[in-house]
């Protein structure tokens, strides 16, 4: 992840002092997980990507008062999880797309293996869809952020102990509607 | 025997319980057949779930730097004002130009071909009294004077 000898919170100072190519290698390192967040969130590439560049400008401005008091990564996907929700709540709610498995896989996998392959993504992307808004989120964060209950509880801006009911709910829930599937089950 | 939460569970699975705690759950989790169908399950439903990658599009990559400040400050001035860069201003000062230009020759050129009563004579009474016409916009009519209208009606 880390690209330079500057930490994130350093480079947070320089931005703050209008250095941009510090902003630009916070862009670099977190690009990707920002995009990746907004994605999952949204279901949609170029939603994400709005998101993504709003959540840079946003970093930036506040770059001048901004106090290290969390981690980095928390604060910064306060800011993703809270666009992407805005542009969740504009746009209509639309079943999540299924472009999941990349072209690059396709020369790695044998044909048969990728259409499993396919189908399992698609089938957990719907699973995911399918849960109720908050369990949604929280799966995720928990699951593909890798974040902690107390992060998701910064992040989202539910109690501690809200995240770990969704959570046990949203797993449960995952289990029985993935248990249809025969990979799953066998 | 107390059996473990499952959001310890959920936890373990994630291999984010520390070694201590790891290995007591282990424990009871090899005596207890309940917890164990949980643990086997969240370990299954973990896995599948691993299934759903993300890699974001390769024409996203570069499109990602935050803008520079000219170009964010240019981003969020007024369309107004934007519409004022310097070739707009110049073109838009041309424009004002030719058109007063144009129209003040026009205007001169207007004035010079026409009469100055504006195309009407002024009455042979004007002359009579011995009034001066200064313009052609000031025509005296007199009270006892029929209109045209009025004479064409009788």
């Amino acid at each position: 992840m880390d690209k330079g000898p500057s930490s994130d919170a350093e480079l947070m100072a320089r931005v703050g002092r209008n250095d941009m190519a510090a902003l630009g290698l916070l862009a670099e390192r977190h690009r990707d997980r920002v995009l990746s967040l907004a994605y999952r969130l949204l279901g949609d590439w170029h939603r994400a990507e709005d998101v993504a560049q709003e959540t840079f400008l946003r970093v930036r401005q506040a770059a001048r008062g901004y106090e290290p008091q969390a981690k980095f990564t928390t604060w910064l996907y306060r800011i993703v999880h809270n666009l992407s929700m805005d542009q969740h709540r504009r746009a209509a709610r639309a079943p999540l797309p299924l472009e999941v498995v990349q072209e690059t896989e396709m020369e790695d996998s044998s044909r048969h293996d990728l259409a499993e392959k396919a189908e399992l993504a698609q089938l957990v992307q719907r699973a995911i869809g399918q849960l109720p808004d908050r369990q949604r989120r929280v799966v995720i964060l928990h699951r593909y952020e890798g974040l902690s209950h107390g992060e998701i509880s910064e992040i989202a801006g539910w109690s501690r102990s809200a995240v770990e009911s969704l959570l046990v709910r949203a797993y449960e829930n995952l289990r029985e509607n993935l248990a249809q599937h025969e990979d799953f089950s066998g | 025997m107390e059996h473990v939460g499952e959001i310890e569970l959920i936890e373990l699975v994630a291999g984010r319980v520390n070694a201590q705690r790891k290995a007591a759950v282990l424990d009871h989790i090899r005596l207890c057949p309940q917890c164990r169908e949980k643990l086997d399950g969240l370990r299954k439903t973990w896995d599948v779930l691993g299934a759903w990658e993300v890699r974001p599009p390769e024409h996203l990559a570069s499109t990602q730097v935050p803008p520079t400040p000219a170009a964010e400050k240019k981003d969020l001035r007024p369309s107004v004002i934007r519409l004022l860069d310097l070739g707009m201003a110049l073109r838009f000062a041309a424009a004002i130009v030719i058109t007063a230009t144009v129209g003040y020759a026009g205007g001169r050129w207007s004035s010079r071909r026409t009469p100055a009563a504006g195309g009407i004579e002024p009455p042979e009474y004007i002359s009579a009294l011995g009034l001066d016409v200064a313009d052609g916009l000031s025509t005296l009519v007199l009270q006892d004077e029929s209109l045209p209208a009025e004479e064409e009606r009788v």
